[in-house]
């Protein structure tokens, strides 16, 4: 699905053989996107210096992709733990002659005053979906939590 | 603003001296290090625990220092300060983490060495007695400190060793006022009702020998049965028993009875004449045999026969009869015996003492029912050696035996057993010095503050809390710490507060009495004597008074002491009427045995005619009438004797480093 369809960039394709989650039409316009680094292990010396201990193999991205909208998106069947591929809406930038740190979006690298900006896709397991409605606003409001694998 | 700094040392012990000390070489950060902790409690190692990030080496591989410096500057513009030195213990447990704690002991190189020869100069007394120390404890640095109030410390940057006692710290008092502490970190605990009476034995023994020689002199026996004084009478070298052999001796016949001769003489007459009257005696003889006695003697003729001579050529038959006599006697010689005798003696006798007391300390009631002792469950005993073989040691040129003279018959009254007993009172007294400091203190006190720590020295506090508003002891432990993460350094203290009175022991000298030097040497008894034993805190004891049990010999013994009895049995009167008693049953006997019998049933007869007359013969006679002399020597061997003493002591001063009796200011 497509901007023109969902109302929004960002997708969300389940893996092979699984069907959801999904964005729906109605259900994705207006959403809002975190991308957060994974916490790490700083500690701080006896002398005050911090000093950091997270592992490289640690620095991955958590994101929370939330929305109110008028449909639901496609969660039927959608499971904690679902290994999914996010497009992100979210842009990471870096400066002009470096490289992305993460899978680019095709198409989606745009360079300007000296920097890139891409959208990454990233390789993201759910950990959590909230899903609610408000009847009488008929206001559906979802918020899936996602984890960079 | 302080730094702390952390440096792997390649140290490399030797015997010329102790750790690097801390310089300038050391202000390095080796690790970064997010906290440190610095423990010490008494008598033990200090330990300092780091966290780390892991380094992923292995720690201890070959060419790896594994001797740090922890130290700081203190916020000090020139130069750091040591804070810990140490070598580190063994990997970390969690070895995969991302930190990792690391633990390290100040325990010196030489420790051993150290303490070694530390201990070699706490052997002295009263605080170390050899005696009753097992011989293969006596090498071990431990033992050596068993008799003083005092644990062994080592310190955490300069690696010495050191004793320090369980209540006066040597170096000096750490003073807190409340507005430095912590409201609510000053925390009391009482320990349970403390020890404060020991039961204490002490067993000693010996062995009282000694080897001598006593003359009981030269003696004259006149008597008719001399033979058997000079038979009987012990030879030189025989055992007599009881510790007792003859050295030398002599018996001697001094009429020479036993090897009297005899002397024959015969008489011998012919008559020449050619012609003869009737009734001439022509010829005769005569002789004679009886042994030559240079004494007098008894004696009886048995037997006298003799026949006429005749001579007639002319009778029918011609009658030629020679004159003959013969006669027998018995000759009962006199003899006199002179003696001598010397005799030599070993006397092994097994000697021991036992000295009881129960040392009792001067604490403040901690229970409801102040009369109820608390005593420690097991006494303690401590069993000596022989007090009169020479226990080796190296510091003194040869050795000697603890008593002295082995002959002495009391140890723990004389001055050396005093030196024993103050010994035992140490060692009860180095346990309830340690009980009594029932009070434990503790709090939170600066890192500063903590940093100039060691259990070496005494704290005190003031608090309104306290009974008394203040209380100090010795310090029984502390710590520092420095964390990173909870961007904090402090420390604590714990201080163990003696309960005592702090009452004074004084010595009272007594007065003299003295006991004669032939029985105890040197050594004079003091009446109401109180002797001193310097301890931590101060007990003082009474002499115990010497009484020996035993049979009160002496030695070297005298004749006096050594002859129970002497005694001459039988008389010479008596034996001369005994024998002359028998002589008429020897004539009987001899005129029976020396007439032919005519018929078998005389011959019969007279048999047993002699062997009734036997029963009163001569030689039964001196059988039971003899002359003997008896000596009772006194018994040496065999035997054994144990005293026991009981100790007065007084009771054992404790300071009163917390006053429990004290309300509590407000």
């Amino acid at each position: 699905m497509a901007l023109d369809d969902t109302g929004t960039i960002l997708v969300i394709s389940p893996s092979t053989g699984e069907d959801t989650p999904v964005l729906a039409p109605y259900s994705a316009r207006g959403l809002t996107q975190s991308l957060d680094l994974l916490p790490g292990n700083q500690r701080r010396t006896i002398n005050g210096e911090l000093i950091d201990l997270t592992p490289v193999q640690f620095r991955k991205y958590v994101s929370t992709i939330t929305c109110t909208d008028q449909e639901t998106p496609a969660l039927d069947g959608a499971y904690v733990g679902q290994i999914v591929t996010v497009d992100c809406v979210k842009r990471l930038k870096y400066p002009s002659g470096g490289s992305p740190q993460r899978a680019v979006v095709s198409g989606s690298s745009v360079t300007a005053d000296g920097f890139v900006s891409y959208r990454p896709q990233l390789l993201m397991m759910v950990k959590n979906i909230n899903d609610s409605l408000a009847e009488w606003d008929a206001d559906e409001t979802w918020t899936i939590d996602l984890e960079e694998v | 603003m302080s730094q702390f700094f952390f440096a792997w040392v390649d140290y490399v012990p030797t015997t010329a001296g102790g750790p690097p000390p801390f310089g300038p070489e050391h202000e390095v950060e080796d690790e970064k290090i997010f906290s440190a902790v610095v423990e010490q409690l008494e008598g033990e190692f200090a330990e300092l625990r780091i966290e780390i990030q892991n380094p992923r080496v292995g720690l201890l591989a070959p060419g790896r220092p594994r001797w740090a410096w922890l130290g700081w500057d203190g916020g000090a513009t020139s130069g750091g300060e040591g804070l810990f030195f140490g070598r580190l213990i063994g990997i970390p447990d969690d070895l995969f983490g991302e930190v990792i704690t690391l633990e390290f002991a100040a325990k010196p190189a030489d420790f051993i060495d150290q303490q070694t020869a530390l201990a070699e100069t706490l052997k002295v007394l009263p605080f170390y007695d050899p005696i009753f120390i097992d011989e293969q404890f006596r090498d071990d640095p431990n033992v050596a400190l068993i008799g003083y109030s005092a644990y062994w410390d080592i310190n955490r940057t300069t690696h010495v060793v050191t004793i320090t006692d369980y209540i006066s710290g040597e170096e000096g008092l750490e003073q807190f006022t409340a507005d430095e502490v912590p409201y609510d970190s000053l925390e009391f605990h009482l320990e349970n009702p403390p020890f404060t009476s020991v039961d204490v034995e002490m067993n000693v023994n010996w062995t009282q020998a000694h080897v001598g020689a006593i003359d009981i002199g030269a003696q004259n026996f006149v008597t008719y049965t001399g033979d058997g004084i000079i038979s009987d009478w012990p030879k030189p070298g025989a055992s007599l028993g009881g510790g007792w052999a003859v050295a030398d001796s002599s018996a001697i016949d001094v009429y020479g009875v036993g090897t009297a001769q005899t002397a024959s003489w015969s008489w011998t007459y012919h008559n020449n004449e050619k012609t003869h009257d009737n009734g001439d005696t022509l010829s005769q003889s005569e002789s004679r045999t009886q042994p030559v006695l240079r004494g007098s003697s008894l004696s009886t003729l048995l037997t006298d026969r003799w026949q006429v001579g005749i001579n007639d050529p002319f009778s029918e038959p011609p009658i030629n009869r020679p004159a003959w006599r013969q006669s027998t006697s018995l000759h009962v010689a006199k003899w006199l015996v002179s003696t001598t005798l010397s005799i030599t003696y070993e006397s092994d006798r097994k000697r021991s003492e036992k000295l009881s007391f129960t040392l009792t300390s001067d604490l403040q009631a901690v229970l409801t029912d102040s009369d109820e002792e608390q005593r420690f469950d097991e006494p303690i005993k401590l069993n000596g050696a022989d007090v009169a073989v020479p226990i080796p040691d190296d510091s003194t040129a040869g050795a000697t035996a603890p008593i002295g003279d082995s002959l002495s018959g009391s140890y723990f009254p004389i001055d050396r057993g005093l030196e024993s007993i103050k010994y035992g009172i140490s060692v009860a007294a180095a346990k309830l010095i340690k009980a009594s400091r029932a009070g434990e203190l503790s709090w939170d006190i600066s890192f500063e503050r903590a940093v100039n720590l060691s259990c070496r020295k005494n704290a005190s506090i003031e608090d309104d809390r306290i009974p008394g508003g203040s209380a100090s002891g010795k310090i029984i432990a502390y710590s520092f710490e420095v964390n990173g993460d909870e961007r904090r350094a402090d420390g604590a203290v714990t201080i163990g507060s003696a309960i005592g009175f702090g009452n004074v022991i004084t010595a009272a000298p007594g007065e003299d009495d003295y006991i004669d030097d032939d029985y105890i040497e040197n050594y004079y008894e003091r009446l109401g004597e109180t002797i001193l034993v310097s301890v931590a805190g101060s007990v003082g004891f009474s002499p115990p008074v010497a009484g020996p049990n035993d049979d009160g010999l002496v030695f070297p013994l005298t004749r006096d002491q050594a002859v129970i009895s002497e005694s001459v049995t039988g008389s010479l009167a008596a034996q001369e009427a005994a024998i002359n008693d028998s002589f008429l049953s020897e004539i009987e006997i001899a005129l029976l045995a020396s007439t032919p019998a005519m018929t078998e049933q005389i011959a019969i007869a007279n048999q047993q005619a002699i062997a009734n007359a036997s029963v009163n013969s001569t030689a039964n006679a001196l059988k039971n009438n003899p002359i003997f002399y008896t000596l009772e020597l006194v018994n040496l061997t065999g035997k054994s004797f144990a005293t026991n003493y009981d100790l007065e002591l007084t009771k054992l001063t404790i300071p009163k480093q917390l006053d429990l009796e004290s309300p509590a200011a407000t």
